[in-house]
């Protein structure tokens, strides 16, 4: 059988990375202590469910009622804090929060394909009128608990999957993206690829 | 090129040199059983077989009668092929709905040598003795035949084609789609629904099985309008492709419709020619339509009369599209028998196309009168109030035998009329599957002699011939006002309506209802079921048999159970059915009109789930030093994990004994990373613990650990783990790894819809943590050099866990063993667990540190008798386990109030114990069941089971954990330890299942 040409140009970009921290928040006070954090964020407020706050290497995301993931992606210059034993947690003034920075790889998703890509795994309405700039969600993605979030300029999406998950997931989208003529591997970066350039 | 094309043609010897709707200009070779035969790009497989002169294309399936094209897509029951060779294979494809391509290879079924001599047909000289359910009642003596004879004789007659036994190369994958309107079906009516739901703004999607839209349209020579036909359709997709908002698939089958308004659409990418690189060859879409439009047509149903599946016989829609879409004239000699008007527009195409139409047979008594008249102006002769009474010729149609119906078989007067092909028009019955599937009625109506839809159960509309209406003119009108209704009720969320389209008059459909002739003489078969060869002999059969349901009837025939699942047939049979029991089809109802529509692969169900995507894996972070340190992986869950760490020219046996002595002898390092984990905050933390752990909470100190038991709300153990105090409303929880999903979703529900007012955050960290146990008498010397904090047994007891770092990482520490041995828990942020784990084995070389696997930690925690998922099996309560001192009294937990149910408290239950080789040296067969002493007669009483099993490093004897009855106090006994499987009977006696340090001195040390 005749084989058609093959594709010629590559319509998806895909990058692998881990940002430095994510800060898992919930339930938090309202006051001062939370207005530094937010100031911190340059957020004037926690953005609703689903929804999302960017500014230059730093997001945060209403992944649910009352759940927010403050996300850094340049390091903080200091090792994250890994617990509060025989700490209470009202010190945590500004509510209950936890490093999961660890628990959680980052795969930034660009190009005209990176819909169609998305489709392949994810059951989500990704229309820009149903999932708009800036939108984000926990759900499955290729059978994994993934976290989605649009950029706030819908240039790329983030898909977040658990560290443990990272590589069958790398490996899954390689072959996904193949049709949109992928070849290469994935490339693993340390610090985001755009950070600096937002 | 014009040499091919003119080698093509003469090739073709029913191919007209104009017309139809095929690029001439690009012939295509295929072969058939082996013959090199010629078409043209646009040809199915079935059009450049009939244009090639190809009439028998396969034997049946029951009786091996030589078969030929019956229809024109999806409906065909005949002309199943073998598609390709070797991994490609792909049986039972329809010939009908293959697209002709370069190359193709296609052989023909059920028969030997060949279709047109077939050995397998002597199988007609017992149809006496095969009839419907012939199975049920024959073969059932002498017994010993059945499984050596009976049954592989029968299994190797049944099925068609052959699957392929090389595994799959192509890609196949699944795909999620979101609309306003979906419309399924890009005939007229599905084109002008689509076009106007686009123009109302809707996000559209259309889908249509065929390569290019227009349906029966494509059957057609007349207008639409003031339009030709190709006109129109290019006017119509040209004004779809303007709309941003509109997505056209092709080759795209709608094969379910499922609650939600999510139907499941199978796309055939590249069946038709080679994937490009990384394409899929099939793609199953999963659509959410707010609204769905169905415009799927109407299936021509066929006549009951003696012979009627001869090669040659033919839907009269079908001949007619052969005629019009490809130019292939389907026979010389043409007949048509009908009981409607549709036939009459196929005997003016067939004249046209070529053929020489002899006669139109019309059952009706009175018909049209600007039918016959029309005919009789090209030569055709109508004879109305006549009916076809058999078919003569057996490979081939030669000629039929007509009677008038009032002579109903006692008449001499018959006339024979000679022809090749016999075109038969039963009317036609709507494709309401879809439908249907959603679990809305289907509606006999009398007029068009047919089922037609009922009210709708979810927010879909069905519009054109789908819904019973065949006028084109109206079909438009109503195609187009349903569009733009869904479109309008998906934008602004208005009330579906919940009746279905009105029907119109009928025109060109209109029929008497009948559908068998009058004149069944019982010379031939008269076959309702062509695909499953079920006649109306055995729907008779069946319905004096006692089967008065049409679902019985259906399953004791197997009327419709073929792969075309009845399209053609399933309305002759219920209508059969219904007139064996003397009572009006609408009182039978149909079958249930299940998924999918139209045969499936497998891999496109399975998508990209199979191979290395079978099922995700997880990989801890010291995975790839696990790897370079030639660990033998294994798959445990879903985890990959280090079975032993094999030495060159060491079995793996041995090297997990080498490992577990090393941990007894001085120390160990295993990964334990797979652990569910979560953090639980807030002031209702450690109440929501009480309520979830059968033991108490409330009084653990901060900076202190507890092992923790849950069980289910029926009182079986669910999960043990342990609960750190990490602060004052902070708690760290670990779970077995086989449980932690179910554990994270069981507190989250709990948390969420049980008892939302406690103040209590819980959040999931399996992955956040790299975990490392450390253990081993020497343990507490290589942590001491390793970590900045003390960890004397003063400072850091048994049970307790503090902050530290190790290698300049921030470490949670947990004192506390799996392995019944001085232990210590490492959890690291996961991103520096293989610098910490590395940093740990470097300190560790004085003592020679060694990292062992599951193996060598099953080893160690069988002898220290802790329990695995392999005791707490969901059959296991915590009295069975021996942690009935864990069940606190006061207060309420999960399962309590089951624990006091009389099965949960009978003395005989099966209770963990320990088991130990009698002689020493035989190993205890995993798996194996307890009795009391071999030779037992059948059945043997069994008193339990072997849950785990090993060679004990401390006691250097296999010994095992068990489940027996009333097992505490049979320690000291002998019991057998039975395996048929491996033909073992192993004496052991029974223990305590604390083989190791039982005073646990050594692990509070």
């Amino acid at each position: 059988v005749a084989r058609e040409p093959a594709l010629q140009t590559q319509t998806i970009s895909l990058r692998r990375e881990m940002p430095a921290r994510i800060l898992h928040l919930a339930r938090p006070n309202l006051g001062p202590p939370l207005d530094e954090v937010l100031a911190s964020f340059q957020a004037a407020e926690l953005p609703v469910p689903g929804r999302s706050s960017t500014m230059v290497a730093r997001s945060i995301l209403g992944i649910g009622h009352g759940r927010w993931w403050l996300i850094e992606d340049e390091a903080p210059g200091e090792e994250p804090s890994q617990g509060h034993l025989s700490r209470p947690t009202s010190s945590l003034s500004f509510g209950i929060a936890i490093d999961i920075g660890d628990a959680w790889d980052r795969f930034r998703l660009s190009g005209e394909s990176a819909l169609d890509l998305l489709a392949k795994g994810s059951r989500l309405d990704l229309d820009p009128r149903v999932f708009a700039n800036g939108a984000c969600a926990l759900s499955s993605f290729a059978e994994l608990r993934t976290l989605l979030h649009r950029s706030s300029d819908g240039a790329h999406f983030d898909l977040y999957c658990g560290r443990s998950y990272a590589q069958t997931l790398e490996e899954w989208l390689g072959e996904a993206a193949a049709e949109f003529g992928w070849e290469a591997p994935i490339d693993k970066g340390g610090a985001p690829a755009n950070a600096a350039a937002q | 090129m014009s040499a091919q094309i003119s080698v093509a043609q003469a090739a073709q010897p029913f191919r007209n040199p104009t017309g139809g709707i095929i690029d001439r200009s690009r012939p295509i070779r295929f072969t058939f059983d082996g013959k090199g035969l010629g078409g043209y790009a646009g040809d199915s497989l079935a059009s450049a077989l009939l244009a090639n002169g190809v009439r028998i294309v396969g034997r049946s399936f029951k009786y091996h009668r030589p078969r030929g094209i019956f229809g024109a897509g999806t409906e065909e029951p005949n002309a199943l092929v073998q598609l390709g060779s070797g991994a490609r294979t792909l049986p039972n494809s329809k010939a009908t709905e293959i697209e002709l391509y370069e190359g193709l290879s296609a052989t023909s079924q059920n028969c030997w040598p060949s279709p047109a001599f077939d050995l397998g047909a002597a199988a007609s000289f017992f149809a006496p003795l095969l009839p419907a359910g012939f199975y049920y009642k024959t073969f059932k003596w002498p017994p010993a035949f059945w499984e050596k004879l009976y049954e592989p004789l029968i299994r190797r007659a049944a099925g068609l084609g052959r699957a392929p036994t090389e595994p799959d190369p192509d890609r196949y994958e699944h795909r999620s789609g979101h609309c306003d309107v979906l419309v399924v079906g890009a005939g007229a009516a599905g084109l002008s629904a689509a076009a106007a739901a686009a123009e109302e703004g809707a996000r559209v999607i259309l889908i249509d099985e065929g390569a290019s839209p227009g349906g029966l349209l494509l059957a057609r020579r007349g207008k639409v309008g003031d339009e030709t036909v190709s006109d129109w359709l290019a006017r119509m997709v040209a004004r779809l492709d303007a709309f941003s908002d509109l997505r056209r698939l092709v080759r795209t089958t709608a094969i379910g419709y499922y609650d939600h308004n999510q139907l499941a659409l199978l796309e055939k990418v590249a069946d038709h020619r080679a994937p490009q690189p990384g394409e899929p060859r099939q793609r199953l879409w999963h659509v959410w339509a707010r609204r769905v439009v169905l415009a799927t047509g109407a299936h021509e149903r066929s006549l009951i009369f003696d012979n009627n599946d001869r090669p040659g016989v033919m839907l009269a829609s079908a001949a007619r599209l052969y005629a019009n879409r490809y130019a292939v004239r389907p026979g010389s000699t043409a007949v048509l028998f009908t009981n409607n008007d549709s036939a009459y527009e196929a005997a003016r195409d067939l004249a046209a196309a070529g053929s020489r139409v002899a006669a139109v047979i019309d059952c009706r008594e009175s018909v049209p009168a600007a039918l016959p008249t029309d005919i009789e102006r090209l030569g055709i002769e109508p004879i109305a109030g006549w009916s076809v009474a058999s078919v003569m010729g057996k490979h081939s149609v030669r000629a039929v035998e007509i009677r008038p119906n009032e002579s109903k078989g006692r008449s001499t007067l018959r006339r024979e009329i000679a022809c090749d092909l016999l075109c038969v028009s039963g009317g036609w019955s709507p494709a309401l599957h879809l439908h249907a599937q959603t679990g809305a009625r289907a509606v006999f109506d009398p007029s068009i002699g047919a089922f037609v839809p009922g009210a709708p159960r979810q927010g879909e509309r069905l519009v054109g011939a789908a819904a019973g209406n065949f006028d084109l003119k109206q079909t438009l009108a109503e195609a187009e006002a349903a569009g733009r209704e869904a479109a309008r009720e998906a934008k602004h969320g208005a009330a579906q309506r919940t009746v279905p389209a009105s029907r119109s008059s009928q025109a060109g459909s209109s029929t008497n209802g009948a559908l068998r002739s009058p004149h069944l003489q019982g010379r031939g078969k008269r076959f309702i079921d062509l695909q499953e060869d079920v006649t109306d002999k055995d729907v008779a059969l069946a319905v004096r048999e006692g089967y008065r349901s049409v679902e019985h009837v259906k399953r004791y025939t197997t009327l419709g159970m073929g792969t075309d699942q009845g399209k053609t047939g399933n309305t002759l049979g219920f209508v059969e059915v219904a007139r064996a029991l003397g009572h009006d089809p609408a009182t039978g109802g149909t079958t249930t009109f299940r998924p999918p529509y139209v045969p499936v692969t497998l891999g496109a169900l399975a998508g990209m789930h199979g191979g290395r995507h079978f099922l995700p894996i997880r990989r801890t972070p010291m995975h790839d030093w696990h790897v370079r340190a030639g660990a033998e992986m294994v798959q445990s869950g879903s985890w990959l994990r280090p079975q032993a760490y094999r030495r060159r020219g060491e079995r793996l046996e041995d090297a997990a004994w080498r490992e577990a002595s090393a941990v007894r002898r001085s120390v160990g390092i295993v990964d334990v990373s797979t652990l569910g984990k979560l953090e639980l905050f807030g002031s209702g933390a450690a109440e929501f613990l009480q309520r979830i752990y059968t033991n108490g909470f409330t009084s653990l100190p901060v900076g202190r650990v507890r092992y923790g038991l849950m069980l289910r709300e029926d009182g079986m153990v669910f999960d043990d783990g342990t609960v750190s105090r990490l602060g004052e409303h902070h708690y760290f929880i670990t779970t077995t790894t086989a449980q932690a999903a179910l554990v994270r979703q069981r507190l989250e529900h709990c948390r969420q819809v049980l008892w939302p007012d406690l103040d209590v955050e819980l959040v999931a960290v399996a992955d956040q943590w790299a975990a490392i146990a450390v253990a081993g008498p020497a343990s507490r010397e290589v942590l001491e050099r390793a970590v900045d904090i003390d960890v004397k047994d003063s400072a850091l007891p048994f049970m307790a866990c503090a902050l530290g770092r190790i290698s300049g990482v921030s470490v949670r520490l947990f004192r506390i063993s799996f392995s019944g041995d001085l232990a210590y828990e490492i959890y690291v942020p996961a991103r520096r667990g293989a610098e910490v784990w590395q940093h740990l084995l470097d300190i560790g070389a004085p003592q020679e540190i060694t990292p062992y696997g599951l193996d060598a930690l099953n080893a160690l925690r069988i002898e220290k008798g802790h329990v695995t998922h392999a005791e707490i099996n969901g059959r296991t309560t915590a009295e069975d386990l021996g942690l009935g001192r864990m069940l606190k009294q006061k207060g309420d937990f999960i399962g309590k109030r089951s624990l006091h149910r009389q099965g949960l408290t009978r003395k005989d239950r099966w209770q963990l114990v320990g088991l130990a080789s009698a002689d020493g040296r035989t190993p205890i067969p995993s798996g194996a069941k307890l009795i009391a002493r071999t030779g037992e007669a059948m059945p043997v009483p069994i008193l339990g089971e072997v849950t785990s099993t090993t060679m004990s490093p401390t006691l250097e004897r296999p010994i095992a954990l068990a489940l027996l009855a009333d097992g505490r106090s049979r320690i000291g006994e002998t019991v057998i330890a039975s395996s048929p499987l491996f033909g073992l009977e192993v004496p052991v006696s029974v223990t305590s299942p604390v083989f190791f340090d039982p005073e646990g001195k050594r692990l509070r040390g």
